[in-house]
This record gives structure tokens, C-alpha cells and sequence, in this order.
């Protein structure tokens, strides 16, 4: 009997250790030991069906360690983004080929730019900012921008360069609306859920332009505004127009037929676009 | 005669699942036993366990009764961080941003947030015949952010009838088993699901959740599977969900509020159809029913598609599940396993006639290891006559 309270006292040790916190357990032996892992050899030998099929872009996620691959070797990056290119420009591929193409080729963009820390970073915390902006605002106080800068932003390096090569992918984003537009999506809600949130991004950055006289480009502009935020002890009194000198038309960029309209509708957030269109006019 | 009846309704089923339109995964419980093991002990699984694992597990030297089985999981982190938030939304001291915050943030890091439960009791004779119902309900919600994020839900229950033969030849043991299911099916649109942030902004702000639309059918499925061995080493495989396709209808939450469980479509027009696995494995255990037990398998998902593979090892990591159990005393259970290489662990107690099993996993959901995983915590407790 004795034994058998013995045994029960090392088995609620046991749980309770299970139970009180398991951080050391959430790691992938086989990852760790690159087992089972894509190749960046087999990668850039490997066709566009067999890009499509390891990439999981088919069955509804992206694969970041395939994004990773990819960009592990510059051969393999340029190579796969050729045999990208050339489907999803092929007026023989199907749409489903040309969209899953489209999808591919923007998350390799994407990483490849470094902006997709920062679009997941932005995506993960923009419903938090919104409630914190809001709260603020309903309780009369100051709203704390170097805290939500901090929240969206917590690395900042080469953030002009990440801003300005993330408007630069507005024709990639327009070319995937237009195919949805014309053959329906062929994707999983969730890539055109994806696709929709960083498209956004990219027209706003895109639609943008700096106040010439301090910036060359958007993206100087924008980091130095994130810069000037943190550092200053009132940032309500910074100027937006010495940074930017035209801010994005949000009505004209959500408007029927535009990229981000197409995208937001078929992902099934048409509301939340709606809302969009009335910020800034 | 009966071969050939069985093999005209196997072809029957697989040509009504080739042609369904919707494609349902089974929703299959994530029991503290199988999970602790890496998500293996399907092809071994014996008993009760069999119900959801592999038929030929019906026959065992003893029967067993199942008054009760009932498991409960959730799909967040076991971290020390979350832990802690937990406590303070249980407490009352978190406030309503702070938990819509960290909602995004378990949904997001952790590749999914939800939460399912199983419910189920059966029996299962000596000579091989079992009788089970089980009630199956899994809830997910995922996405990049909540903005985009959607609420999957699934619910199955289950009336199972299953029969399992034991063969002798020389030193070699077979098991041969399969059963017959009549399942109702109740789901959100297996792809589009519902809009999660949405849903959780409209309780969080009023309290109210608003109309959820659904789809419900019922239908017949067939598992089959065998497990052979010699001595202690065990092989095995077992294919699951051969059904015939069913009809799915439409029904929203307040119709279901209105009317109650008449509500459940019985006619439905849209074709869909439960999507077939297979499973082999590989086991060894030793010194059964002593006082020192223990027992090692490896399941792989899928081993068809291993022999047109490319990279076989590669595919072969992609879908192993591996675990170890040992017995103590015949009454507790410590389980360890690797699925698809991510770490899991558990144990348990085997009373006289209750079971209680706890364990902490992470599944993996993208497209090699340690791509995507999502992991959870399980409990299972169970009142249970025989083993």
C-alpha cells in the first residue's frame, strides 16, 4: 500500500511538472537535425508541379522552411523564381498553376525583401493597436505612438529599404487580383487572406509619396518618422507633412475592380475593406 | 459468397468517395494516450481505443466495458508565458484588450487555437465482437492574423459495430478486424469556416454570438486493419473511413435554438464524402502484464505514397509517429514519442476502474518537420471495466 502512495506522489510530481510550464518541449528534433528538411539542390531541379506541391501553397499554407530553402542559395533562388515566373506568365498554364505561382513567387518576395517579419508582425498586432488607439481615445488621454511603434516595429534595421522593395510588389499583387478577377480563386481563403493583408501594405506604400525636400523615397521617409516617433517625448507634435507629402488615397485604392478589393472580397473580408475605404477621406 | 459481397461494397465505397464533392477529414479524438505517444498507437491501439484506431484491436485476450470515456484538449502552448495569462484571464485580471491580444498571439504563434472533446463508452468481447458510440467535437480557429482568422468547426457522432479474429499459424499471431459505422456529421464549410475575429469581437463587445451557419448529414463508413506478429515485434496497418458518400444540408444556430435537434438536416443535397486514411506501423512489446511493460511503436500516415516518393526517408520523417510507453506496478503509465519529430509527452494511472491520462504534444501541420506546429494539452479520464 505503501508503495502504491509512493508511486502516486512521483506521479503528481509528474503532472505538475508537465503542467507548470513546457517550454523546453516545443522544439522538432528532425528540424534541429535537418532531417527530412528540403534540399536547395533537389529544389532547383525540381519543376514547377513538384515547386507547387513541396512549397504547400496547394493545401493552404506557404511552408517557411521551403521559403527558407529557397533563399538559402542564390542559384536556387534565381532558378525557382524563373520556372515561378515563366508558369504564372504562360498563357497555356492553367489559373490555378498561374495563381499558385503568383502566391509562391510573392512569399519568396516577400522574405526574400525581409519584409515578411514585419507583415507578420504588423498583421499579428494590428488588432491589439486598434484596441489600444481606440481605448485611448475613448479615455481622453494621449494616445502612445512609441508604444504602438514599438508593438508593430520592434526591428527597425533597413526598414526604408524593406518599406520601398514592399511597394515595389504592387504589379505582383495586381497580377494575382486580376487572375482571381477573371478565373475565380482557385486558392485556399487563407493564402487570399494572406495575400489580401500584405497587398495592403504594398498599394499603401506604394500610393504614398515623401515630402521631396527631406526624403528621396517612401521608405527614408517612413523610417524616419518610426525613428522620430520613439525618440520624441510628445509625438503628437510631429509634423506628418514633413515626412509625407501625399498620403494614400484609401477610397480610390479599396474602390470596385481595384487589386485590394478583389482580394479582400474573395478572402471573405469585404467588410473590414469597407471600413478601410473611409479612412482618410 | 460473403468475399465477394464485401469486395463489391468496398468498390462501391471507393468510387463514391472518388466522385464526393466535399471532402471531410474524420475528426479523430486527441486522447492523452495516443498523444503522449507522438500521435502513434492508432495501429496498435486495443480495446476501446480501437473504435477510433484499428479494428483488429478488437480482439484481445480479455474483454472490456466502457461506461464512460472522456477525453478534452486545447491547442495552446503549454509555455510558461501562457500559463500565466491563463490564470489571470481565470482570475478576472486581464482585461478585455490584453485578451484579444493574446487570443491573436496564441492563434498566430501557435498555428491554431482551439479546443475539442470526445465522449464515448462500448464494449468489447472476448471472442472479438464490439459495440461502441462515440461523440466527437473539434473546434480551430487559424489564420495570419485575427483580422483574416477563421473558426473551423467539426462534430461526429458515431454508432460503431466491429468484429476482429485472431489467427495462429506456427509462431506467427495474426489479427484480422473491421467494422461498420453510421455517423452524423455536423460542421462550419470545412474551407471557409467562419470568421473567427469577427465572432470574437461581437462576444467580447455584446456578449452574443451571431447566427453560425452549418452543415450536418449522417452516412456509413467501413474501417478495416490487422496486426500480426511474432512474439513481442508487431506489424501492422489499418485503413479507415470507407464510406459511401453522404448528403449534407444546411442549418443555421438559430435554427438549432428554435427547434431544437430537429433542426439536423436528414435530406440534404450537397455530395461529401469522408476522406480515407491509411496507417502501418511497427511495434514491440514486452513483458506483458508484468509488473515492468514496456512498449515501443512507429506509425507511418500514408505509407502507399512512400513508394512513388522521390526522397523516401524524407517522406518517411514527414509522417512518422513514434512513442514509448512503459508500464509500472500495472498501474501507471509514462509515455514519451516524437510526431513527425516534434516532442510529446504523458502519463497516467490505471485504477481498478478508472483511468486517468494527461498529455502535452505538438502536431505538425505544414509540409515538413517542424514547419507548423501546433501544440496542445489533453486529458483523459475514463470508467472502464477489463482492459
Amino acid at each position: 500500500m505503501r508503495r502504491r502512495y509512493g508511486a502516486y506522489a512521483a506521479l503528481l510530481a509528474i503532472f505538475i511538472l508537465l503542467f507548470s510550464g513546457c517550454d523546453a518541449l516545443i522544439g522538432n528534433v528532425f528540424k534541429e537535425a535537418n532531417w527530412g528538411q528540403p534540399s536547395a539542390e533537389k529544389l532547383k531541379s525540381a519543376d514547377t508541379a513538384a515547386l507547387l506541391e513541396e512549397s504547400g501553397v496547394s493545401s493552404g499554407s506557404v511552408s517557411s522552411t521551403f521559403i527558407d530553402t529557397v533563399l538559402s542559395d542564390d542559384d536556387t533562388k534565381t532558378t525557382v523564381m524563373a520556372k515561378l515566373e515563366a508558369t504564372a506568365t504562360d498563357p497555356d498554364s492553367t489559373p490555378e498553376e498561374v495563381q499558385q505561382s503568383q502566391t509562391l513567387l510573392i512569399s519568396i518576395k516577400l522574405a526574400d525583401y525581409g519584409a515578411d517579419d514585419i507583415v507578420t508582425n504588423i498583421t499579428e498586432s494590428a488588432g491589439s493597436v486598434i484596441e489600444q488607439l481606440s481605448n485611448q481615445m475613448d479615455e481622453g488621454g494621449n494616445v502612445d505612438f512609441a508604444a504602438i511603434i514599438d508593438v508593430l516595429l520592434p526591428d527597425t534595421n533597413n526598414l526604408a529599404d524593406i518599406i520601398n522593395n514592399l511597394g515595389t510588389m504592387t504589379s505582383d499583387y495586381d497580377n494575382l487580383a486580376a487572375n482571381i478577377s477573371t478565373n475565380g480563386s482557385t486558392l485556399d481563403p487563407d493564402v487570399v487572406a494572406s495575400a489580401a493583408q500584405t497587398a495592403l501594405l504594398a498599394e499603401i506604400v506604394s500610393d504614398a509619396t515623401p515630402n521631396t525636400s527631406n526624403y528621396d523615397t517612401v521608405g527614408e521617409a517612413m523610417a524616419a518618422l518610426v525613428e522620430d516617433i520613439k525618440n520624441s517625448e510628445d509625438p503628437s507634435s510631429i509634423d506628418m507633412n514633413q515626412y509625407i507629402q501625399t498620403s494614400p488615397d484609401m477610397s480610390a485604392l479599396t474602390a470596385e475592380g481595384t487589386t485590394l478589393y478583389t482580394l479582400f472580397n474573395e478572402a471573405g473580408m469585404g467588410d473590414v475593406l469597407a471600413q478601410l475605404s473611409g479612412i482618410g477621406s | 459468397m460473403k468475399r465477394k459481397a464485401l469486395i463489391t461494397i468496398l468498390l462501391i465505397a471507393a468510387l463514391a468517395a472518388a466522385s464526393a464533392q466535399i471532402q471531410f477529414s474524420e475528426v479523430m479524438p486527441k486522447d492523452a494516450r495516443s498523444m503522449g505517444m507522438g500521435g502513434a498507437f492508432r495501429v496498435f491501439s486495443q480495446g476501446y481505443s480501437s473504435f477510433f484506431g484499428n479494428p483488429a484491436g478488437f480482439a484481445g485476450a480479455t474483454s472490456s466495458f466502457t461506461i464512460a470515456d472522456v477525453s478534452a484538449w486545447a491547442y495552446l502552448a503549454p509555455t510558461s508565458e501562457n500559463l500565466g495569462r491563463v490564470r489571470q484571464i481565470i482570475d478576472g485580471s486581464a482585461t478585455d484588450t490584453q485578451i484579444i491580444n493574446w487570443v491573436g498571439d496564441w492563434m498566430v504563434s501557435n498555428n491554431g487555437l482551439g479546443a475539442g472533446a470526445s465522449v464515448g463508452g462500448g464494449w468489447v468481447g472476448k471472442k472479438g465482437i464490439a459495440v461502441g458510440v462515440t461523440l466527437v467535437t473539434d473546434e480551430v480557429a487559424s489564420g495570419d492574423s485575427l483580422l483574416g482568422s477563421k473558426l473551423v468547426s467539426a462534430t461526429q457522432a458515431n454508432g460503431i459495430i466491429g468484429f476482429a479474429y485472431p489467427i495462429d499459424i506456427g509462431p506467427v499471431w495474426i489479427k484480422i478486424g473491421a467494422d461498420g459505422r453510421v455517423f452524423y456529421r455536423v460542421q462550419s464549410d470545412p474551407t471557409t469556416g467562419w470568421p473567427f475575429g469577427t465572432l470574437l469581437n461581437d462576444y467580447m463587445a455584446n456578449n452574443s454570438i451571431p447566427t453560425l451557419d452549418f452543415l450536418g448529414g449522417y452516412g456509413f463508413a467501413a474501417d478495416a486493419g490487422l496486426v500480426a506478429g511474432i512474439g513481442p515485434v508487431m506489424l501492422g496497418f489499418t485503413a479507415r473511413n470507407f464510406g459511401l458518400a453522404f448528403n449534407v444540408g444546411s442549418f443555421t444556430s438559430d435554427d438549432v435554438q428554435n427547434q431544437g435537434l430537429g433542426a439536423l438536416p436528414f435530406s440534404g443535397t450537397t455530395a461529401a464524402a469522408l476522406t480515407p486514411t491509411y496507417t502501418a506501423g511497427l511495434g514491440l512489446r514486452l513483458f506483458e502484464n508484468t509488473k515492468f511493460e514496456p512498449s515501443v511503436y512507429a506509425e507511418v500516415d500514408d505509407p502507399i505514397a512512400l513508394f512513388s516518393s522521390s526522397d523516401i526517408l524524407a517522406d518517411l520523417l514527414t509522417s512518422l509517429h513514434a512513442g514509448a510507453q512503459i508500464r509500472l506496478l500495472n498501474f501507471i503509465n509514462i509515455r514519451g514519442g516524437l510526431n513527425k519529430g516534434w516532442y510529446s509527452v504523458g502519463a497516467g494511472l490505471d485504477l481498478s476502474f478508472l483511468e486517468i491520462d494527461a498529455a502535452i504534444f505538438t502536431e505538425e501541420l505544414g509540409a515538413y518537420p517542424g514547419d507548423k506546429g501546433r501544440s496542445g494539452l489533453s486529458v483523459q479520464a475514463a470508467i472502464r471495466l477489463g482492459r
